[in-house]
């Protein structure tokens, strides 16, 4: 006797839903588009791929390309976004395995588990991003400040550092943000729930 | 070719069949998800939308080496807890009526229209896992399904089942 006698009882006599879904509504329903997280992070992931890649094409870079030929950094920046390739592309593969492994079949556990790996592929791809962005920050800090003409337009080597980490900090800032609100909205749920199956299984 | 296409709808729509017949035979299961849940008429649609989509497309995968009610708490579980997120989709169909708590059995008895309502409003207040080891309790699931469902141990599934018991009683206590 656990004291919820009568409580099970009255749950296991409690009726039916009044007007049963028949099997013609029951077809229209599983026809329709889903909603789901896992959907939506997909939709996502997808899209910010697209953007980061697309966002080396679309933005004029041929003011900074100038500046880096003048600084003489020009072919290390070339050079390592090169590099950038075959890394985004071991994310995309990454991101599509982990996405093709999410079932909601498994349990609980495990399938929130993959959900949250999913996501993370792309968090990864993105802080590979800003750290991209913070290493050609540095580069051209540098180049500024040992510029053999005397700092970059005769500006004292203090001010281009200071410059330029505000500039990084604040272009850093932004994304956490804009990230923040994101997945903060599409998972905190899954968060929660997601720290409440690991504090069981511990 | 055409053969080949044709058989291959032919097992298709056989599939759907038995899918439907499945569902419409075990879909209370599913009403009584999406009842601890959400709290209003809309969400409880959205949410029996997602479970039902779920159940389709993962359907080819039921094997039938357990039965289609225990796979069916798992996806309905799964939808619920990790999936779903209250969207302001809605669907077109018939609505249902809404849910009474009138209990059809024999022996009428209006105490146990109280304790259902009870029930419900204190389900409400547990969190996401503690609804789902409740509930898995409530349809008399055994304590191995209970923790294979979940993924946690089989102590594990005690552990949670007590203290989640106790907060029942707490919330169900006046």
């Amino acid at each position: 006797m656990d004291g919820l006698e009568h409580y099970k009882k009255a749950w296991g006599n409690q009726p039916q839903e009044k007007h049963q879904i028949s099997a013609v509504e029951i077809h229209k329903i599983s026809q329709s588009k889903s909603s789901s997280i896992v959907k939506w992070i997909f939709v996502i992931g997808l899209f910010e791929f697209i953007f980061m890649i697309g966002s080396n094409f679309m933005i004029d870079t041929s003011k900074q390309e100038k500046m880096m030929e003048e600084l003489g950094v020009h072919t290390i920046v070339q050079f390592s976004q090169y590099l950038t390739l075959p890394v985004m592309l071991y994310f995309l593969y990454l991101f599509y395995r982990n996405y093709q492994n999410i079932s909601i079949t498994e349990n609980t556990h495990k399938l929130m588990g993959q959900i949250i790996k999913t996501r993370k592929t792309v968090q990864n791809y993105v802080i590979f991003n800003l750290l991209y962005i913070v290493f050609i920050s540095f580069t051209m800090t540098v180049a500024m400040v040992v510029d053999p003409q005397g700092g970059y337009q005769n500006a004292p080597g203090w001010f281009v550092i200071v410059v330029m980490l505000v500039v990084t900090a604040i272009m850093l800032l932004l994304f956490w943000l804009f990230y923040q609100l994101l997945y903060g909205i599409l998972l905190n749920k899954l968060h929660r729930n997601y720290k409440e199956m690991e504090y069981l299984n511990k | 070719m055409l053969l080949i296409i044709k058989r291959a709808k032919k097992v298709h729509k056989d599939l759907e069949a038995k899918f439907l017949m499945d569902f419409e035979k075990n879909q209370n299961i599913v009403h009584k998800v999406c009842r601890i849940f959400t709290s209003d008429r809309d969400a409880h649609n959205d949410l029996f939308q997602e479970v039902t989509i779920q159940l389709w497309k993962n359907y080819s995968k039921f094997r039938g080496d357990s039965k289609f009610s225990t796979w069916m708490y798992r996806v309905a579980l799964n939808t619920a807890i990790s999936l779903y997120r209250k969207s302001t989709r809605r669907i077109q169909t018939t609505p249902i009526s809404d849910f009474s708590y009138k209990i059809q059995s024999i022996d009428y008895d209006d105490s146990e229209e109280i304790h259902l309502k009870a029930l419900y409003a204190a389900i409400h207040q547990l969190s996401d896992i503690e609804k789902a080891i409740i509930f898995l309790y409530l349809e008399d699931r055994p304590y191995k399904e209970i923790s294979e469902t979940l993924g946690i141990s089989n102590v594990n599934a005690r552990v949670k089942m007590n203290r989640a018991k106790e907060k029942l009683k707490t919330l169900l206590t006046p």
